[in-house]
């Protein structure tokens, strides 16, 4: 797993370190209660968006190794009827995806869309914001329990602290998301545990380990880095979608001119004499 | 509007209404008649608690046998959460009692204001916190509106 | 409403009690200016702890104009009505024609009913007085999380000016403190909302001016002026009184446009002209 080249540059005629003693070596900056402060606006650098697993580079998009590490092969250890679901999903993804359709991206896949997201904290409180759909999480206490019995597209998430590590426990996730734009999946049974720890100033390490024994032989993980966006007035911009001509969704970015509906009252008026 | 199968287990009379706190995101009385008042005696096909209404899908059948599907919708699964509803709270076979409104265009749709269950206990409606319990008499109007 | 003076700053421990509903009239920044509570809950930076969850007291303005059922059913539905809302709107003649229009024959295309956020202020003013929101506040930023479709406003305080090229159906928030009222202006609408269920409404030239005066440990009294030339004569201000929820409840996901299905049952004759069960 690569590292902030900043760490390496610094480490560069250190001692070798092992990879953990490394990202322990990064004290960041801390709330008042002595938690890792995570504010701030972040992005996914891996394009895992289009498949978990890996892709080639495709117009505009860079090719991408798979962020599976593990297991070693890169591969999501799919139990063989789900294999074939996902072989489904992935010939008809581009009207399946519930994506296509302005459905929000659940977790693990909203922390990798190419949009940023910003992480606001205060003692007591954390809670995620994604330009995506205007999703959030809230992380609650893990002293809180789940709201099982109820689905939530961006799941029910609880959190605590290992260390400097925020450790997210998220079920409730139902069965409607996928995982990326390949058709990767999951059911109603999938439990993530997110790992996210600070390796620099700017930097931080995501992993998400996935169980769901109605599809994978196993709970398999994905690592992959967030950048924090540093620019001046940056910030997260409002994701609405209406309803096209086509009868599907679309996003519409309030940069676009187009976002603006124009009033038109004499127009309007006018066609009200046309009401039956 | 034809009867059906009474339904052979006893419940509760469970409120569903407060129709007004469920009804989050549009006007009651532009798709549904108040005028139009319906009864359906039958099984549960689907209960789903989905956003922005929650929708139970009921067979009924006819005294000839005819089974006719109708959707009954209800409030937000938030507000239903808060007043006891889970995911598992209506089974697929469930025999259920429903009255509510049908809608205007004639579909086989309606909101359901009162329910009868097959275990009967649930407090329903989607109504705001601390909204009293219906009476047991089952009348159809709460003894006072609800706050928030 | 002036500024007012500096509070003295205290860190009070922070317990869960019911006020006594405070009547949202005009006179209540007086009050609190006068009252100068000491005891709010405050950050480090001692402006008041606005975080936690709320809901809007003042009620839910309920279409009742729209319930052709009668004054029965009205209570069996509940007759909320917003204390302190000003009806009717101080529009245009156009304008007021095009609201009375929409409210008898176009329900169907308020946005709010195809799931669209609903907007600043009836985000705050309509669903919030059943669903609740979180606030979450730093010295940099108010995130007021609602749980109404997921809506979301990020509120710099930064002192930071609008942008030039962007419209949103929530608009464009920028956060100050005057005192103890936070004070929130919202712009770069882009006129596809909605005020309420009365097809009362805004276009792209909407600009609001909210306050949120924390009362109490558990009170709000928020104020929305709302000024729109081209649908109204004059501004006009909306008054209602937030309180804190109870300190077991939680938001609850509002997922909205993922099961929407109900919206296609307007009937022709309330604007859906595409309705496929007539």
């Amino acid at each position: 797993m690569i590292l902030a080249t900043s760490a390496i540059a610094a480490r560069a005629d250190a001692k070798p370190q092992s990879a953990e003693a490394r990202v322990r070596s990064y004290s960041p900056p801390r709330l008042s209660d002595g938690t890792p402060d995570f504010r701030g606006i972040w992005q996914a650098q891996a394009t895992a968006y289009l498949n978990i697993e890996g892709h080639a580079a495709e117009v505009g998009v860079r090719a991408s190794p798979s962020i599976v590490v593990d297991p070693a092969d890169g591969r999501i250890p799919y139990l063989p009827d789900a294999l074939k679901q996902r072989a489904k999903n992935y010939e008809s993804r581009a009207t399946s995806d519930p994506a296509i359709n302005c459905f929000q991206a659940g977790v693990p896949r909203a922390i990798f869309l190419p949009t940023p997201f910003q992480i606001f904290q205060s003692v007591g409180h954390l809670a995620i914001v994604y330009t995506d759909n205007h999703s959030y999480r809230i992380v609650l206490a893990s002293s809180v329990p789940h709201d099982d019995g109820i689905d939530f597209f961006m799941g029910d998430s609880r959190g605590h602290w290992e260390a400097d590590t925020l450790v997210v426990d998220v079920t409730d996730l139902g069965e409607e998301t996928w995982l990326d734009a390949a058709g990767n999946y999951h059911s109603d049974q999938l439990h993530v545990v997110e790992r996210y720890t600070l390796l620099g100033p700017d930097t931080m390490r995501y992993e998400a380990t996935m169980t769901d024994p109605k599809v994978y032989a196993r709970p398999w993980t994905v690592r992959l880095l967030l950048d924090r966006d540093r620019r001046p007035g940056a910030r997260i911009n409002e994701d609405e979608c209406i309803d096209g001509p086509d009868g599907v969704w679309h996003h519409v970015s309030p940069l676009d001119p187009q976002a603006v509906l124009h009033h038109d009252y004499p127009a309007e008026l006018a066609r009200e004499g046309n009401h039956p | 509007m034809s009867t059906a199968k009474l339904a052979t287990i006893a419940g509760i009379l469970a409120w569903l209404a407060a129709a007004a706190p469920t009804r989050g995101h549009h006007s009651f009385a532009a798709e549904f008649d108040l005028d139009k008042p319906v009864t359906l005696h039958g099984t549960a096909v689907k209960w789903e608690m989905i956003n922005p209404h929650s929708y139970i899908t009921l067979d009924v059948k006819d005294d000839d046998g005819t089974v006719t599907r109708w959707s009954v919708e209800m409030g937000a699964p938030s507000a239903l959460y808060r007043n006891g509803w889970r995911k598992d709270s209506v089974k697929v076979g469930d025999e259920l009692t429903i009255e509510g409104y049908r809608a205007r265009d004639g579909s086989n749709t309606i909101f359901g204001s009162q329910a009868r269950l097959a275990d009967g206990t649930r407090v329903l409606g989607g109504a705001p916190r601390n909204v009293p319990p219906p009476s047991p008499s089952g009348s159809s109007t709460p003894d006072k509106p609800p706050n928030p | 409403m002036g500024k007012l003076p500096g509070a003295t700053i205290g860190c009070i421990f922070l317990t869960v009690f019911w006020l006594t509903p405070q009547p949202a009239t005009a006179q209540t920044a007086e009050k609190s200016r006068e009252s100068k509570p000491a005891d709010l809950p405050r950050l480090a930076d001692g402006h008041p702890d606005l975080e936690g969850l709320w809901h809007n007291e003042s009620g839910y303005q309920a279409a009742l104009k729209n319930l052709r059922g009668g004054g029965g059913l009205a209570v069996a539905l509940g007759d909320f009505h917003s204390a302190g809302v000003p009806l009717p709107f101080p529009y245009w003649p156009t304008t007021k024609q095009i609201q009375e229009y929409r409210d008898l024959h176009d329900p169907y295309h308020d946005p709010e009913a195809h799931c669209h956020v609903p907007g600043v202020p009836r985000e705050t003013e309509q669903p919030s007085s059943l669903f609740p929101f979180q606030i979450i506040q730093d010295e940099r930023y108010v995130v007021i999380l609602y749980e109404y479709t997921h809506d979301v406003r990020i509120i710099p305080e930064d002192g930071s000016s609008h942008p030039k090229q962007y419209w949103a159906w929530d608009g464009d928030s920028r956060g100050h403190w005057e005192g103890d009222t936070l004070v929130v202006d919202v712009a770069n609408f882009n006129g596809r909302t909605w005020l309420d269920m009365e097809a009362n409404f805004v276009d792209e030239n909407e600009h609001v001016v909210e306050r949120y005066t924390m009362t109490g440990a558990d009170t709000i009294a928020y104020s929305a002026t709302v000024e729109d030339p081209t649908v109204f004569t004059k501004p006009w201000t909306m008054e209602l009184t937030l309180k804190r929820n109870p300190a077991k409840d939680q938001i609850v996901y509002y997922d909205c446009h993922e099961g929407e299905r109900d919206v296609e049952h307007y009937p022709k004759s309330e604007g859906n002209t595409a309705n496929p069960h007539e």
